[in-house]
């Protein structure tokens, strides 16, 4: 279906309807996109899909909420699960969690993406059928496992908003076990405030029928971390676009990601980091292995403004081919206005090492063997920091991986 | 950053342009703006066959319905091509001087101002030398040596009319017309620029080098250069300009196309510092400069060395289409900004062939409120088994108020293509400062001793004829500044 049938039979399902400002909003973006008026610049990550498959699908959403419950495995450990965008209710001492309703359209109009002008956060923004508000509360600390399901051919477009209160230390682990036919364009605000730690694991495995674009927007304040770790090896389309704003001083971002494609996979990922305060640290930084026929895009960039001094930036990427029609392609930009930084980017893209495949086969390994201990060792230094949960996870998926690289 | 560095600061930023000056010599031109009367008016000063005013015109026709790039980190107003003179060549051309005694006196004192008397290079550094003054070449110097070798070294224009199978067949073929409008602007009014052709198995003895030169008021420049290596065959070239101070903004969009056969080698090298403005940014030349080589045959190999000190606005990306198998591109670049300047320069390296292999070196130094971006392209199509490529693109940054940017683009279609990249961005290093203020080193002299070794790795590509200019013009770019 068309973009403007969707809109105009889906128009009744949009979460503030009763909102003039963002309903206005709303057509202004649908328009934009309907009379091809967007930025091209802003879309280049969008490659190798053309922006017509993108606006042709099926909505279709009825919001079901059986299955989504909140798990309290013990004091400090958490299992929330989320189905079709929704969740349910609650609140104890350390996390408050709720599904958006018509009156939080304060937080939606004053997010931070609103100008940035994405094709795909337009999408979110002009079909918003749900969205969930996580609050963890400060001093807290925790272990949330958060898990999200699909439970029919539903395409959902979700906004969400976490927000770390001071001081929390909180493990986020975050699985997407898409099923059937799902579209699901996912849109995080986050917000980490002083001293927080946060630690945010992303998994991401799910069939080929199935498409997931991930947006994050993290805003850090003083003296806080974020780290992200992403691991991506489905079948389907992902795009991974994340945005960290590092605004209050000796506050640190880490992007970070792996993964791995086959077939005719795509995988497209932008990362982005904005230093606004001093003595900030940042690192950007995806690996990825292609076979087949799949193609990966990675865009990084560091924008240092000009009061950001004493900035550490780093950004790396990382691409091995295993096979004759695979592409990487790879743009890491650096955009510095302040003298007194450290910053850096390298990528490398290549097939595996030769000498080192020579170096094991010489000693009695057959190839195979030898291809997957170098990839795996590849990944290694990535798996270390990780909760056994979400290690055991990567292991046991990067073997599935490994072996359909035999059956070539 | 300490007091003395901003005082040090402060007093570069007073120092004024050292090549102002402008020599009045009348202009023979006809009026402003661009049409099709224009083209063949400029065909036609030029004596041109009929079917290069043709080329010309339907190159016009595809800048017609061209739009500006937009894709450079740039700021500058709108340029308005019916408020620029075309076409402008001193007097005297009709009758083309046969020695040096009989050129314009004036041009020759203008050489000697800008410390490249034609005759002494000629005796010191046996420099052969293909002046551009105002887009026409007056002077050409040791063509009998090369013509002994049977090379070819004259103006574009001269060279339509001797060699047109070479110029019809290679002209345009690089840098298709078509390929953006500053290439299709140039393709329709190019005025001159040089033509070399070395022939089968020649090393060409000397160095070939023009000097360009923008002198009457408000002309753009639009300079085209051919280069064809023949196989076997080495050459090369060097081009370097200064220009006299001035208030308009003046265009510059210069086409040059290398064409290297099999086993053949064009190693080019520039010098470029024009005038880049005042202090407040104003004035300063406009320079959008198309630059590719094509590696043809095998083995071939095509060297770009830079070093960009001037221009208001530098829009330039010397590229390599590396199509033959085993060949080579490089390319090695400094560029220093400052006050108001604004540069986006880089490189493109297409890897077609088998065991290709490029190199990227770039070294960008911002100073004052300029912006310098490094943008480079790196493709390795899918037939570029064992292609490699290393890139390390540097930048250093002087004050606060400067940016420095580097946008790659890294593609790679074929899996057994390596690429690595590798950039930094940082200030002067406090440590080695330190230690060359600890021997004794005055503040300046350490400063300069550190950015002249942060672009040495460029420098010590230069022929040596121009390594001395180059490292003058970085000492003068950071003189009475940082060093």
């Amino acid at each position: 279906m068309t973009l403007e049938n969707n809109f105009i039979n889906h128009s009744k399902e949009y979460i503030f309807l009763d909102n003039e400002t963002l309903s206005n909003q709303r057509d202004k973006t649908f328009n934009k996109i309907f009379k091809k008026n967007y930025d091209k610049k802003n879309n280049e990550s969008l490659k190798h899909i053309s922006i017509s498959d993108l606006s042709n699908f099926d909505y279709f959403y009825k919001p079901k909420n059986e299955d989504s419950k909140v798990t309290i495995i013990d004091k400090y450990n958490y299992e929330i699960r989320v189905v079709n965008g929704i969740c349910k209710n609650y609140e104890d001492d350390n996390i408050k969690i709720r599904n958006l309703t018509n009156l939080d359209f304060k937080s939606f109009l004053n997010q931070d993406n609103n100008n940035l002008d994405d094709i795909i956060i337009d999408f979110n923004k002009i079909f918003l059928n749900s969205g969930i508000f996580f609050n963890i509360k400060s001093n807290s600390k925790l272990n949330i496992r958060l898990i999200h399901n699909t439970s029919d051919n539903f395409t959902i477009f979700q906004n969400n908003f976490i927000n770390f209160k001071k001081k929390c230390e909180v493990q986020l682990e975050e699985y997407f076990n898409l099923t059937h036919n799902s579209i699901n364009n996912i849109n995080y605000n986050t917000n980490i405030e002083e001293g927080a730690l946060i630690n945010h694991n992303i998994f991401q495995n799910f069939s080929n029928s199935n498409k997931l674009y991930l947006t994050s927007n993290t805003v850090c304040e003083k003296n806080s971390s974020y780290n992200q770790n992403t691991y991506n090896f489905s079948d389907g389309f992902v795009r991974n676009f994340h945005n960290a704003n590092l605004n209050g001083e000796f506050a640190n971002a880490s992007l970070k990601g792996c993964f791995f494609l086959k077939d005719k996979n795509i995988c497209t990922i932008k990362t982005n980091i904005i230093h606004n305060a001093e003595h900030c640290v940042s690192d950007q930084s995806y690996k990825g292995i292609l076979n087949d026929h799949a193609k990966a895009n990675f865009y990084s960039n560091t924008f240092v403004s000009d009061n950001a001094q004493k900035t550490e930036g780093y950004q790396l990427s990382k691409g091995i081919l295993l096979s004759d029609n695979c592409s990487f392609f790879s743009k890491p930009e650096l955009r510095i206005f302040a003298d007194d930084v450290k910053c850096s980017h390298g990528s490398t893209i290549g097939p595996v090492d030769e000498s080192a495949l020579y170096y094991l086969r010489s000693r009695g390994i057959n190839k195979n063997e030898a291809m997957k201990m170098i990839i795996s060792s590849f990944i290694e230094e990535d798996l270390i920091n990780l909760d056994n949960n979400i290690a055991e996870q990567i292991i046991y998926n990067l073997s599935i991986y490994l072996n359909s690289l035999e059956n070539d | 950053m300490n007091s003395q560095t901003t005082e040090t600061l402060t007093k570069y930023a007073q120092n004024k342009y050292k090549y102002g000056f402008v020599t009045n010599i009348e202009s023979d031109r006809p009026k402003k703006g661009l049409d099709e009367e224009i083209i063949k008016f400029i065909s036609q000063k030029k004596d041109e066959p009929e079917w290069m005013l043709s080329w010309r015109l339907a190159c016009y026709k595809k800048w017609l319905k061209m739009s500006d790039p937009q894709w450079a980190n740039l700021k500058f107003p709108e340029i308005d091509y019916q408020d620029i003179y075309y076409y402008s060549a001193p007097k005297d051309f009709e009758e083309k001087p046969k020695d040096l005694s009989e050129v314009d006196p004036k041009l020759i004192e203008t050489y000697n101002k800008l410390g490249i008397p034609l005759e002494e290079q000629k005796v010191l550094a046996g420099v052969a030398v293909d002046a551009v003054f105002d887009s026409v070449s007056v002077a050409t110097t040791y063509k009998g040596e090369l013509e002994k070798l049977g090379i070819v070294f004259c103006s574009i224009s001269e060279a339509v009319k001797t060699h047109p199978e070479l110029v019809k067949k290679y002209l345009g073929s690089v840098i298709p017309p078509g390929d953006h409008s500053f290439s299709a602007l140039n393709s329709a009014v190019f005025t001159d620029g040089s033509f070399v052709y070395i022939p089968e198995n020649v090393k060409c003895p000397m160095e070939l080098s023009t000097y360009f030169r923008i002198n009457a008021e408000e002309t753009g420049q639009f300079e085209r250069t051919l280069i064809i290596a023949d196989k076997g065959s080495y050459v090369s070239y060097l081009e370097g300009c200064t220009a006299p101070q001035r208030d308009t903004n003046q265009l510059h969009a210069a086409n040059v196309e290398l064409i290297a056969l099999e086993n053949a080698e064009i190693k080019y090298s520039t010098v470029q510092n024009w005038y880049p403005g005042d202090e407040d940014g104003k004035g300063g030349i406009y320079n959008f400069v198309t630059k590719r080589g094509l590696c043809k045959g095998k083995n071939s190999k095509i060297s770009w060395t830079q070093v960009e000190t001037g221009s208001a606005v530098t829009w330039k990306y010397p590229s390599c289409i590396l199509k033959g198998d085993n060949s080579v591109g490089e390319f090695y670049s400094v560029a220093i900004t400052n006050n108001f300047q604004q540069a986006d320069t880089g490189t493109k390296m297409t890897h077609i062939g088998k065991n290709t292999r490029s190199k990227i070196i770039s070294k960008g130094i911002s100073l004052g409120q300029s912006q310098n971006t490094y943008r480079g392209n790196v493709s390795f199509l899918r037939k570029a088994d064992k292609a490699r490529n290393y890139t390390q693109c540097d930048s250093l940054l002087v004050g606060n108020k400067c940016g420095a940017h580097t946008i790659p683009y890294i593609d790679s279609k074929n899996n057994s293509a390596i690429i690595e990249h590798e950039a930094s961005t940082s200030k002067i290093n406090e440590d080695q400062l330190y230690y060359c203020r600890q021997r004794g080193l005055s503040h300046e002299e350490a400063v300069s001793l550190i950015v002249n070794g942060f672009c040495k790795q460029v420098l010590q590509e230069l022929p040596m004829e121009f390594a001395v200019e180059a490292q003058k013009l970085v000492s003068i770019s950071l003189e009475g500044s940082v060093g």
